[in-house]
């Protein structure tokens, strides 16, 4: 599993700047410390979680400088 | 992603652009967008060229690195040269220029400077060096702000007391208050930022709609999000009616994200006032951490310059930032100024307005009506 630092960075493109949100699917979590480590493209990485209530694996979040801000519904994935 | 193909789909881009067109017969709007994610779909799929002429895209002041005062820069600097430090921050950040140089500048003297892609990168560079101070510069808008708060909150339950954020993040709400107040700039409407608003939600807009009488319409970043966007406001101009509509509905809320916001009220505070470049001082429009913070507050542990740093006089940022002038009409565009040789930081970030019309928007046939000699003596070519 990688770590979210150790994500290549080959575009250099701003986080901030272009306001990037990922898709990112939950594959476990970690309650007790608000972490999980979750699927963003094609590569495993760990992220914050506590921003959001009841994060369970299968589960597809939205993700912004390593924090997960939202999530995506059911319906939305459908 | 699943919504790709969606909202990128020509097929259902048509009957949008026609209805676009009909609405707006007789009807001249200007109509700015504020986050640089929208700047990019904007010249990247060339929605300008879709839409009729008579319907004018502004770019507003959303790209924090675009905004950041050069003095704020020159104390990132001064910070990564001190001893024992690791300098950490976000992408575009390396390559802005300061009066004395970049962080990128100061990499290559020496210092200790690395790219994160989360202020909790940093905080795990912390973890792992006890002995070396780590700073996080913070920057960014309301999607920025929390990922720095839950950083905090984890330094101080975790009492990791080598890591420091330097903190300049902004509030886009006072931007726009500014904006509106701005006797040079006349808006019929704003494509409001879809993830900013994915964490303030849609309450803080409705005094545009309430007081100034404009529309406001947040909006997603495929193409057809903007277009569909456009569609909404002109909608309103046609209906006689001004309203905060939210067509990112998929994601934004209209509480926002309530866990976020209680994160940042818990460890920063507005600043009585923040410089923007190119915008000046304004009122409450940034933010610090907390006194309860204060033990990780770069801002008291760091001796740093502080000093204000007048742009350059051939940079037009300023008026490129408010929406005054199209990137193009800078006179420095494409020739002083390109992203290899940046003068300005619309400029240096890849997310500003004249990078993202550089690298995608000089290909439009919108600006090629108006263009400017890119690469010679700037004069218009007529139609």
């Amino acid at each position: 599993m990688e770590t979210y630092c150790a994500r290549e960075q080959t575009d250099g493109h701003c986080v901030t700047c272009t306001d990037e949100i990922l898709q990112a699917k939950v594959l476990r979590v970690d309650v007790v410390n608000g972490m999980a480590v979750v699927q963003i493209k094609e590569q495993e990485v760990e992220i914050d979680v506590s921003l959001l209530e009841q994060v369970q694996p299968g589960m597809v979040v939205l993700v912004h400088g390593g924090v997960a801000i939202d999530r995506l519904e059911e319906e939305e994935l459908a | 992603m699943k919504f790709v193909d969606e909202y990128r789909d020509a097929l259902l881009t048509a009957p949008a652009v026609a209805e676009i067109t009909r609405l707006s017969v007789g009807r001249s709007l200007k109509l700015m967008e504020i986050c640089g994610g929208h700047t990019h779909t904007i010249y990247k799929h060339g929605i300008e060229d879709l839409l009729p002429s008579t319907i004018d895209l502004v770019h507003g002041p959303g790209c924090p690195v675009c905004v950041l005062p050069m003095g704020q820069i020159d104390d990132a600097v001064a910070m990564a040269r001190m001893e024992n430090v690791i300098f950490t921050t976000f992408g575009d950040m390396m390559r802005v220029p300061g009066s004395q140089g970049s962080l990128l500048d100061a990499r290559a003297a020496g210092a200790d400077v690395r790219f994160v892609y989360s202020p909790l990168d940093a905080l795990k560079i912390a973890r792992q060096n006890p002995a070396r101070k780590v700073i996080f510069f913070a920057i960014g808008f309301e999607t920025t702000t929390p990922s720095t708060a839950v950083t905090l909150l984890r330094a101080r339950a975790e009492r990791i007391k080598n890591f420091f954020v330097f903190c300049n993040h902004i509030c886009l709400i006072p931007a726009l208050q500014a904006l509106l107040n701005s006797p040079d700039l006349h808006l019929d409407g704003f494509i409001g930022p879809g993830h900013v608003s994915m964490v303030i939600g849609t309450k803080p807009y409705e005094f545009i709609a309430q007081e100034y009488k404009k529309p406001v319409v947040i909006s997603g970043f495929e193409p057809l999000d903007v277009i569909q966007s456009v569609l909404m406001i002109v909608r309103q101009h046609h209906e006689g009616r001004v309203a905060v509509e939210n067509q990112y509905m998929r994601v934004v809320r209209p509480e926002g994200n309530v866990k976020a916001l209680e994160a940042i009220e818990q460890t920063m505070e507005t600043r009585e006032t923040f410089e923007w470049r190119g915008l000046g001082w304004i009122p409450a429009s940034g933010l610090k951490l907390r006194d309860e913070f204060a033990d990780w507050d770069a801002e008291q542990h760091f001796a740093v310059p502080h000093r204000r740093i007048a742009d350059s006089k051939a940079c037009q940022c300023g008026e490129v930032l408010r929406g005054a002038i199209k990137p193009w009409e800078c006179g420095v565009f494409g020739t002083a100024c390109t992203p290899e040789t940046p003068i300005g930081t619309c400029m240096v970030s890849s997310e500003g307005a004249c990078a993202a019309y550089f690298n995608y928007g000089r290909f439009s046939m919108r600006s090629n009506r108006r263009q400017l000699q890119v690469f010679g003596d700037n004069k218009e070519i007529e139609k």
